[in-house]
């Protein structure tokens, strides 16, 4: 579902996916990381979230637990606001997009917009 | 028992739509980190078959009336999501154990029958016998601190500055988060009650952080020690937003995000039962203690065993019934797993993540939970 490509400041900004936003915010910036295991959290534990947009793959509210308050905006691909995960990000004021449909994943470490100013909520590759 | 089968099926169906459009909302509740789905089933397998016996005891030692009404006091946990757990972690074993081609027509009617009465009986005092059982029958309200709220806005204080916002809501998060974690990835950690409508035409929203510290919980004796509060209550003042809570204690608001509309706070130590007031440095210091105690946990939580974390989720959930038998003072058997283990190898397996098989019925609100069979 790549919606549009367009040229802002020499960065090719592509609209990769959109989801249920939970809660309305302005757009944020950070480093794509596809988390799938509890190693992968405790590595970041370890030295730092920050900045990072996590996607995960399900909802539960636990995964992301100790890291939750260092993470740019969570990118989760299954559930609803109403999950765990979507309670929590609205606890946080981490920008959230629910049941997400990629049409293209960014590799680790693109920089990734979260867009949930609007209904759905936007994720866009800048790299 | 006074419920007919008619009665019984009467709640069936009640609790089908309720449940159902909760779980419709919900959706999706499997962890990364924790087999949530293979520990429900297992939890309400027990729950099938161990609630009524269990119940029994609790009623011969005190009336479910009493028990309801416990709820309007703090710290009992007698809240929306325990009363709500009562008939559907058990309606859910039976539908587990009903596909499985397990249930006895006869029994079931049986068991239907205390597990009914006893939450029907619990619910209503619970909501002050104004004739509804639950926060879905009045449009998402459940308000059993209505004694306390003149004493709770006295004590609530305006958010002075964004800073202050910030810190209050980081403090709420981390609570909110590390409960997640202690419970589980159930929300039974935290409850939201409320709108409680103040005199000044806003509304207050509480919300009860439960067993923070040590409990019986086996894993929380190494991590949660050193949190300064066992239980405490959060009170936040809004304007201009809607609100409403589920019957799984989860507040919903317009606009979604509740946070720009606070306009005052207070925290409460109530681990004695009574309302005391924590201070700022009181609050720095739990968040840091909560961070700290989220950190070990997540460490010790993904070191364990699937199966470790299945018996552990599934300790969470059965003992959704232990408050009601603390406050009976009746002591109970909660080893789990125990009577699930003829089942424990298949439904171990269960994992919530994949898509259901091809062919697989699409459930309806009038399908969520089934009817009691014929008699033979």
């Amino acid at each position: 579902m790549v919606t549009a490509v367009t040229r802002l400041h020499s960065i090719a900004v592509t609209d990769i996916g959109t989801g249920t936003r939970v809660f309305a915010a302005d757009p944020v910036r950070g480093a794509w990381r596809r988390l799938t295991s509890p190693d992968d959290v405790l590595e970041l534990m370890d030295t730092s979230a920050e900045g990072v947009v996590a996607c995960v793959a399900d909802a539960g509210a636990t995964f992301l637990a100790p890291i939750f308050d260092e993470l740019a905006a969570v990118v989760c691909l299954s559930g609803t606001p109403l999950s765990h995960i979507g309670i929590v990000s609205r606890e946080y004021q981490v920008p959230c997009v629910m049941a997400a449909t990629l049409a293209t994943e960014p590799a680790d470490g693109d920089v990734v917009e979260v867009d949930c100013s609007a209904e759905p909520g936007v994720v866009r590759n800048l790299s | 028992m006074t419920l007919d089968r008619d009665d019984i099926d009467r709640w069936i169906r009640y609790h089908g739509e309720v449940s159902y459009a909760l779980t419709m909302e919900r959706t999706a509740l499997e962890s990364a980190l924790i087999p949530v789905s293979a520990y429900i089933v297992i939890a309400c397998v027990e729950c099938y078959r161990r609630y009524p016996e269990i119940i029994d005891e609790i009623t011969r030692a005190a009336a479910p009336e009493d028990l309801g009404r416990a709820g309007h006091r703090l710290t009992t946990q007698v809240d929306p999501v325990h009363v709500w757990s009562v008939p559907n972690f058990f309606l859910i074993g039976r539908k587990v154990l009903g596909a499985a081609g397990l249930l006895d027509p006869v029994e079931d009617a049986r068991r239907l029958g205390i597990v009914m009465e006893f939450w029907e009986r619990v619910a209503g005092a619970y909501r002050f016998d104004d004739g509804t059982h639950q926060a879905s029958d009045s449009g998402g309200t459940a308000t059993p601190y209505r004694a306390f709220v003149e004493e709770i806005a006295a004590h609530c204080e305006p958010i002075a500055d964004d800073s202050a916002r910030a810190d209050i809501s980081r403090l709420n998060a981390l609570l909110t988060s590390y409960l997640f974690l202690l419970w589980f990835d159930t929300r039974s950690g935290y409850q939201d009650t409320g709108p409680y409508p103040l005199p000044d035409g806003r509304t207050l929203l509480l919300r009860a952080y439960n067993r923070l510290g040590v409990s019986h919980f086996p894993w929380s004796a190494d991590v949660s020690a050193e949190m300064p509060q066992r239980e405490l209550l959060g009170a936040f003042v809004l304007r201009d937003s809607q609100l409403r809570v589920t019957d799984f204690g989860t507040s919903m608001t317009q606009p979604e995000d509740y946070w720009p509309c606070v306009e005052a706070f207070a925290f409460f130590d109530v681990s004695s039962g009574a309302l005391v007031p924590i201070d700022t440095a009181q609050r720095a210091a739990l968040a840091s203690a909560a961070k700290t105690a989220q950190k070990q946990l997540y460490r010790k939580i993904a070191g364990m065993e699937r199966r470790a974390k299945i018996d552990a989720g599934a300790y969470v959930y059965f003992t959704f019934l232990r408050p009601f038998a603390e406050l009976a003072g009746v002591d109970i058997d909660w080893t789990v797993p125990r009577d699930s283990l003829d089942l424990y190898p298949f439904l171990e397996l269960i994992d919530g993540s994949l898509d259901p098989p091809p062919g697989t019925p699409v459930e309806t609100a009038e399908t969520y939970y089934s009817p009691l069979s014929p008699l033979p």
